[in-house]
């Protein structure tokens, strides 16, 4: 019986929401589909109705959100998905920068817009984290939906949740994140839990 | 140690893709929120990077071929990670009409392609032969290869309709020559 997550654990989530157009591939000039598989730390144990597996913050959150926006298959609630959970989420404020006291994430929300739906509500969260690109990798999908290419190098804010979501899709490629883009981590600010977090998301 | 597939385990897939809209687009007209849960049979166990979990045979050929397909790195090839311990695929055959002699599917292609029907581009389509004959209340007709019917069979049944409801069925599978195995591996677009 599984009471705890092992260290070095990584995630074992399966995310076809990677999988792209061909389209898709060649406006962004990408050479590879971008990878399926996440390669973040585990911070979550879960047996249920969806197996058995360790989970990153980002993709355990997905899924309940989605389980909870979608159609509940019969026995599948998030119950019983859930059935066995081992729940290490608040370690992720761990990796927050440490000695921080700027404030210029204040006042600001998440920058993340709705892509399947444009127009349709993003993500309301205060800002914690500003980005700014310095350059793009190349020969990859770029996964920051919002940037101008016109203007890589404006000011782009996030959410925890979707910081760690942004900057899991560049490791699982490959691609150290701070080359290519400097982070402001004011994430000291953070007053919830990741868990509250998660539950007041308006969009994933 | 699971040796065999358990009586009535269902698929324990968690599919994300069934909140785009091409993907649920012949559902949704009566669902708004499409399930991303999968209620069909499961006939493969697999232990490794992706967990621990029974799947259904469109699941499994689901993640197995995107693995494949991606050949970007190590993390994402099941191939090379994932451990098949339990394949019982073959048994989808018990599934096939029994007593059934009518060749209406002969000659006829998969009609399953990308954008749930409405390109053109052949490269993006099934090209598999027909076994399944489908039927709306309205008369027209699609045909599907085994593999396509079952998918959207149990699209419907995973979000809680019953595909007879919509569709006649004229099920003849039992013209299938190749194993399940084999018409997954021959698949060209899924």
């Amino acid at each position: 019986m599984i009471l705890s997550i092992p260290e070095g654990q990584i995630c074992q989530a399966f995310d076809p929401r990677m999988i792209m157009t061909n389209e898709v591939l060649k406006n962004h000039n990408a050479k590879d589909q971008p990878n399926t598989s996440c390669l973040m730390p585990a911070y979550v144990y879960v047996e249920g109705k969806h197996g058995k597996k360790f989970l990153c913050d980002t993709h355990y959150y997905y899924e309940l959100y989605m389980n909870r926006q979608c159609y509940p298959a019969p026995n599948h609630s998030v119950i019983e998905i859930t059935q066995y959970l081992i729940d290490e989420t608040e370690k992720v404020k761990e990796t927050f920068a440490k000695n921080v006291t700027s404030t210029e994430t204040l006042g600001h929300k998440c920058s993340l817009v709705n892509y399947y739906n444009k127009g349709g509500p993003g993500c309301t969260a205060d800002a914690l984290v500003k980005i700014n690109v310095i350059k793009l990798p190349t020969g990859i999908v770029n996964f920051i939906s919002t940037l101008d290419p016109d203007n890589i190098s404006k000011d782009i804010f996030y959410c925890n949740f979707h910081f760690r979501r942004t900057y899991a899709r560049y490791i699982n490629n490959g691609v150290v994140f701070e080359d290519y883009v400097k982070v402001l981590d004011e994430r000291y600010r953070m007053t919830m839990t990741l868990g509250e977090e998660a539950n007041r998301l308006t969009y994933i | 140690m699971i040796k065999r597939i358990p009586e009535n385990q269902t698929c324990q897939a968690f599919d994300p893709m069934m909140i785009m809209p091409e993907k649920t687009a012949h559902i949704t007209k009566f669902l708004k929120k499409p399930s991303t849960s999968c209620v069909a049979p499961a006939y493969v166990y697999i232990e490794g990077t992706h967990g621990k979990k029974f799947l259904c045979d469109y699941h499994y050929h689901y993640e197995k071929f995107n693995g494949n397909y991606l050949d970007y790195n190590e993390n994402g090839l099941i191939d090379k990670r994932e451990t098949i311990l339990i394949d019982e695929r073959e048994k989808v055959k018990e599934t096939f009409a029994k007593n059934v002699t009518s060749t209406e599917t002969l000659g006829k292609t998969c009609f399953v392609r990308s954008n749930n029907g409405r390109t053109t581009n052949t490269s993006n389509s099934c090209i598999a032969q027909a076994l399944v004959k489908v039927t709306d209340k309205n008369g027209n007709s699609d045909f599907y290869c085994n593999f396509h019917f079952r998918k959207t069979y149990h699209r419907y049944s995973s979000n809680g309709s019953n595909y007879e409801d919509f569709y006649d069925i004229l099920d003849e599978r039992y013209r299938m020559t190749t194993t399940i195995i084999e018409e997954s591996l021959n698949l060209r677009f899924i």
